[in-house]
């Protein structure tokens, strides 16, 4: 089987970082990237209707106004979201790496994490991102993570969790 | 089970709009609590405090954050006749046992059989809810105990609930509506029914008793009914709430979690005075168009609940029935669903009887519990006879005349056995009989006994018979159908 890489890339500064990290990665083992951009909860943003009255047809009317809402919110982020993917992509292709994907997603970042780590030997993630909560973001995603190891915080600014010793050694 | 960060996650990544959409639900629940006990024939406090603690207890054992429980009228409908015959006390361990089962169904996973609730049928709960809501208000409104004035006050409040919002949606309308009805109604001194004279309101915090029954098989005889009933429209009541939440924010929850939510929720309140509750759909609905999406909204809007009451305790109890009956009727109205009426016609025939065979039945038993059964009953047997169409028996009969071929194709099971003895010609003399199978699927014993009634009769005319295919056929008569080990077992099935 060969070994995988997921690099978790947000456009923020440490994404090249990541980016080139994984691309060195898989020029000296030959594992396959894998680009992860998760699309963040759907928070914020909502309107403020506390009038607290419901009327005939409200059910409908509500989760009308709110798919409509989260699809306006969705185009929105999944247009950014692809955009970076692709600038990874360029980045980690210029870099070396052979075998690339990019996936986008829903959801919040740890479970997200958890929900694609399986197939992974290797997990790239940068010290901070974009969003101002995300400073937490590794730790979160390492106490979440399904894998032993301590995450390594180098001069890139890079933590790596490996998902298992075995295939750390071999990395 | 979800991971601590992902559980402080729901209580605190959405503070601001879960303070403010809480403080809405909050001061819509009080009237609801009150409406609610006076349903069940209880003192105001019984659903207050039951309000306070079933939703701070479901922000935090519940599986749906964002979802509002509180006590209801879906469960306090069921009690009636519970308190009058048996009195409070007997409400109260009823609430206790109704918890305990909601805990145990947890524990066993019974979640899963929300998937044989058809969507008729959970309109048709709703629907029927709403008139339960609707019809609770008829005796506040009935001619003979109350005066003209309040007929003048219901329609103020409803006007000021719908209006209000035109004007401004910073202040909640039911709010608005509470307030200037009971301004008016103190300085004009009019003399109009007051929550006051419904009972007692909270002036304490809640405290722990317990519920004061004899210990007997007796005791246990009288409540079971009641707490069965409680226990399982409760759960009908959340775990439908819960998808209705579900598909409102685009997300997924734990429904076994919820069970033991609202069956801790439920034991608790028993304890402390409450009356059993469940999971709200209107309040929850309000909770979301307000903002709330986290654990706190709920937790924080029982808080204030208790709060509101406990410090304006004096100033409800001057709230003028009229303004809680309008209240209640836009609740009612928000809950029904409006597109269920409009999709009657558009709708096949047979779900558009489930919906409305379940409203029926709720309306008539003022219990959720039996209406769903009979939808559930309803929606199965229509079902089956969808399926039972899935079936056709071909013959060829070979050129001397000797020897017939019946073909069975489609579905076999105890709906399509009438049409598939019925599709032989038992008088016809013949040497032999061919059943080919092949390409049939035998679902039970009563459809194996159909062929084997089949195959008696041809012998006992003097003909051969033979089975062609029966190893392909009955494969489905296994209660599982082991396809998810054997890959391609699914084509197959599908394909003879």
């Amino acid at each position: 089987m060969t070994s995988k890489i997921i690099a978790l890339v947000d456009g923020s500064l440490y994404s090249t970082s990541v980016c080139d990290h994984a691309a060195w990665v898989s020029g000296r083992t030959g594992a396959a990237v894998e680009l992860l951009h998760v699309l963040g909860r759907r928070e914020g943003g909502l309107p403020q209707d506390l009038s607290g009255a419901i009327r005939l047809g409200a059910r409908t009317a509500l989760m009308a106004e709110l798919a409509e809402l989260d699809a306006q919110r969705a185009k929105l982020v999944a247009h950014r979201g692809r955009a970076i993917l692709e600038d990874a992509h360029a980045i980690v292709t210029r870099d070396g790496a052979s075998e690339i994907t990019t996936r986008l997603r829903h959801g919040d970042l740890v479970e997200s994490v958890a929900e694609v780590e399986a197939g992974a030997d290797l997990i790239l993630i940068g010290k901070r991102g974009e969003a101002a909560d995300f400073a937490k973001g590794p730790s979160r995603v390492k106490s979440g993570a399904d894998c032993p190891g301590q995450p390594q915080a180098d001069p890139g600014g890079i933590t790596r969790l490996q998902a298992d010793r075995e295939s750390a050694d071999r990395l | 089970m979800i991971s601590f960060d992902a559980y402080r996650q729901q209580w605190f990544g959405n503070i601001r709009a879960d303070l403010l959409s809480g403080l809405v639900v909050a001061l819509a629940l009080i009237p609801e609590a009150i409406a609610f006990s006076i349903i069940a024939g209880v003192d105001p406090k019984v659903g207050l405090y039951a309000s306070f603690s079933i939703a701070v207890i479901t922000a935090f054992a519940g599986g749906r954050p964002g979802m509002i429980s509180a006590a209801t009228a879906a469960t306090a409908v069921l009690m009636v006749t519970l308190v009058k015959d048996h009195g409070l006390q007997y409400l109260l361990a009823a609430t206790v046992l109704a918890g305990l089962l909601q805990i145990g169904m947890g524990v066993l996973k019974l979640g899963f059989v929300m998937r044989y609730v058809s969507r008729s049928v959970m309109t048709g709960f709703v629907n029927a809810l709403a008139i339960l809501i609707f019809m609770a208000q008829l005796p506040e409104l009935d001619p003979m105990r109350v005066t003209w004035l309040t007929y003048v006050l219901v329609a103020a409040g409803l006007a000021i609930i719908y209006l209000f919002p035109y004007v401004t949606r910073a202040i909640p309308s039911p709010l608005v509506t509470i307030s200037i009805l009971t301004a008016m109604t103190l300085t004009f001194g009019w003399d109009v029914r007051t929550v006051g004279d419904m009972g007692a309101l909270p002036d304490t915090l809640p405290m722990f008793l317990i519920p004061d029954i004899p210990l007997t098989w007796e005791t246990l005889q009288i409540i079971l009914p009641y707490s069965v009933a409680v226990a399982v429209v409760g759960l009908l009541e959340s775990l439908m709430t819960q998808n209705l939440v579900d598909e409102l924010t685009d997300t997924r929850s734990s429904r076994n979690q919820e069970c033991i939510g609202q069956g801790l929720a439920n034991t608790a309140t028993g304890f402390i005075g409450g009356m059993a509750g469940c999971a709200m759909i209107g309040q929850s609905m309000i909770n979301v168009k307000s903002g709330g999406r986290g654990r706190l909204s709920c937790g924080f809007a029982g808080v204030m609940l208790l709060v509101f009451c406990v410090v304006l305790g004096k100033w409800a109890s001057q709230i003028p029935m009229a303004a809680l009956v309008a209240i209640m009727i836009m609740v009612s109205v928000g809950t029904f669903s409006w597109s269920s009426i409009k999709a009657l016609r558009t709708h096949p025939t047979s779900s558009s009887v489930v919906m409305v065979a379940t409203v029926v039945a709720v309306v008539y038993t003022h219990n959720l519990a039996i209406g769903v059964l009979l939808g559930v009953l309803l929606s199965g047997i229509f079902f089956a006879g969808k399926i039972a169409q899935l079936f056709r028996v071909t013959s060829t009969i070979s050129a001397d005349g000797r020897v017939r071929t019946y073909r069975v194709e489609g579905q076999m099971f105890y709906a399509s056995v009438e049409d598939f003895m019925a599709a032989f010609d038992f008088k016809e003399a013949l040497e032999k009989v061919i059943l080919d199978v092949s390409a049939a699927h035998i679902w039970d014993i009563s459809s194996v006994q159909a062929l084997d009634m089949a195959v008696l009769k041809f012998r006992r005319d003097g003909a051969e018979v033979e089975i062609v295919g029966m190893n392909a056929a009955s494969e489905t008569i296994v209660d599982r159908l082991a396809m998810h080990d054997k890959p391609g077992a699914m084509d197959e099935m599908l394909a003879h």
